[in-house]
């Protein structure tokens, strides 16, 4: 399955609810918000990095562009993808659930 | 073919449209004869709590709907144990839902077991 | 592969609907199909063919509407929803007796049930909202 996460996770709990349903295994792409919990040195970093042995993280390339971020700032691991990207990952998993 | 179709609902209810809109949502996929469920995570378990009174605000009581779920063909309604732990939410603070044989509709599910049964279905809607 | 979408914001608001459009627009570069993008919650709002955007910001709804056109998209607003916030068809305005009618006509209004149905026949479904 393919996860994808819209919101900050300063805002919104969706990062957290994600990891904590999400099977180990699966793809998580952050988009739009959520691109924010892609970066290093905030306080969810440590958790995204705990994460990656169990799922692979990717993010939207535009929206952390969009934001004034760039790959020098995303945490070791995560993987940045443009939209044709985000199509593949969707193409790949069997499913897509957003979590909002 | 049938699909097994999840409506995953993350929000409180009343503060905005998501719950009820999710509610609509459901019982329109029910004309489909496909395997429905719905989940309640996060804030979305307080659509469920005991004693709604929206009429003091002339808001729809959509919450009510709920009972008829499985009129609908919604055959599990799976509530995550974690978030409603979190809240501070016991079972007892939860509205009762009964199927049409008398059994309980609702079930509190852990994270893990949540997550395997999200991995069994073939299209998740989250609201 | 055959796509089935939903957008639940509003075109100015928030920017599910860029994102919809952004990945729909990648899908069919890609080869594949979208057959439907439903409109639910204050998604409708991006079928109103009054909608005037200052010249410097991107124009959401011709976005939707040029897409549909060049690649035969089905454009669906959900019923319950757009009645709930004016945004009406040739048949709800007559019924409602009012006279002007601002849904665009690169949309069709129809039940919730037809996004279900794409979810159906579709091979993956997205979610686009709030």
């Amino acid at each position: 399955m393919l996860h994808t996460i819209n919101k900050s996770p300063t805002e919104r709990p969706s990062l957290l609810s994600c990891l904590r349903l999400a099977k180990a295994g699966s793809d998580i792409l952050l988009i739009e918000d959520a691109v924010y919990a892609a970066l290093s040195g905030t306080k969810f970093a440590e958790i995204i990095e705990n994460s990656l042995n169990h799922h692979q993280f990717f993010v939207l390339e535009a929206d952390l562009d969009c934001r004034g971020f760039g790959q020098s700032e995303l945490i070791d691991g995560i993987t940045m993808v443009d939209y044709t990207g985000f199509v593949s990952l969707a193409v790949k998993n069997d499913k897509v659930q957003a979590w909002l | 073919m049938t699909k097994r179709l999840m409506f995953v609902n993350r929000r409180a209810p009343y503060g905005t449209v998501y719950g009820m809109e999710a509610l609509d949502a459901t019982l329109a996929a029910s004309a489909f004869g496909q395997d429905l469920s719905m989940a309640f995570v996060d804030d979305g378990v307080y659509q469920l709590k005991r004693n709604q009174n929206p009429s003091v605000l002339g808001i729809k009581h959509y919450t009510r709907t709920f009972a008829a779920l499985d009129d609908f063909g919604v055959d599990h309604i799976f509530v995550e144990q974690e978030s409603m732990m979190e809240r501070g939410l016991k079972q007892e603070d939860l509205m009762e839902i009964f199927r049409e044989d008398g059994s309980d509709a609702l079930t509190i599910v852990s994270s893990s077991e949540l997550s395997e049964i999200m991995e069994t279905q073939d299209v998740i809607f989250q609201f | 592969m055959k796509f089935n979408i939903l957008v639940n914001e509003g075109p100015y608001t928030h920017q599910a609907s860029d994102t919809a459009y952004h990945f729909a627009k990648a899908a069919i570069d890609c080869g594949h199909e979208v057959i439907r993008v439903f409109f639910y919650h204050d998604g409708v709002n991006n079928a109103t063919r009054f909608a005037s955007p200052p010249v410097d910001d991107r124009d959401v709804i011709v976005r939707w509407t040029q897409l549909a056109e060049s690649y035969d998209i089905d454009l669906a607003v959900c019923v319950a929803a757009s009645l709930r916030r004016g945004v009406l068809g040739e048949d709800s305005a007559h019924q409602l007796g009012i006279a002007e009618v601002n849904l665009d006509d690169h949309f069709r209004v129809a039940g919730f049930g037809h996004f279900i149905e794409g979810a159906i026949v579709a091979d993956r479904t997205l979610v686009f909202g709030d």
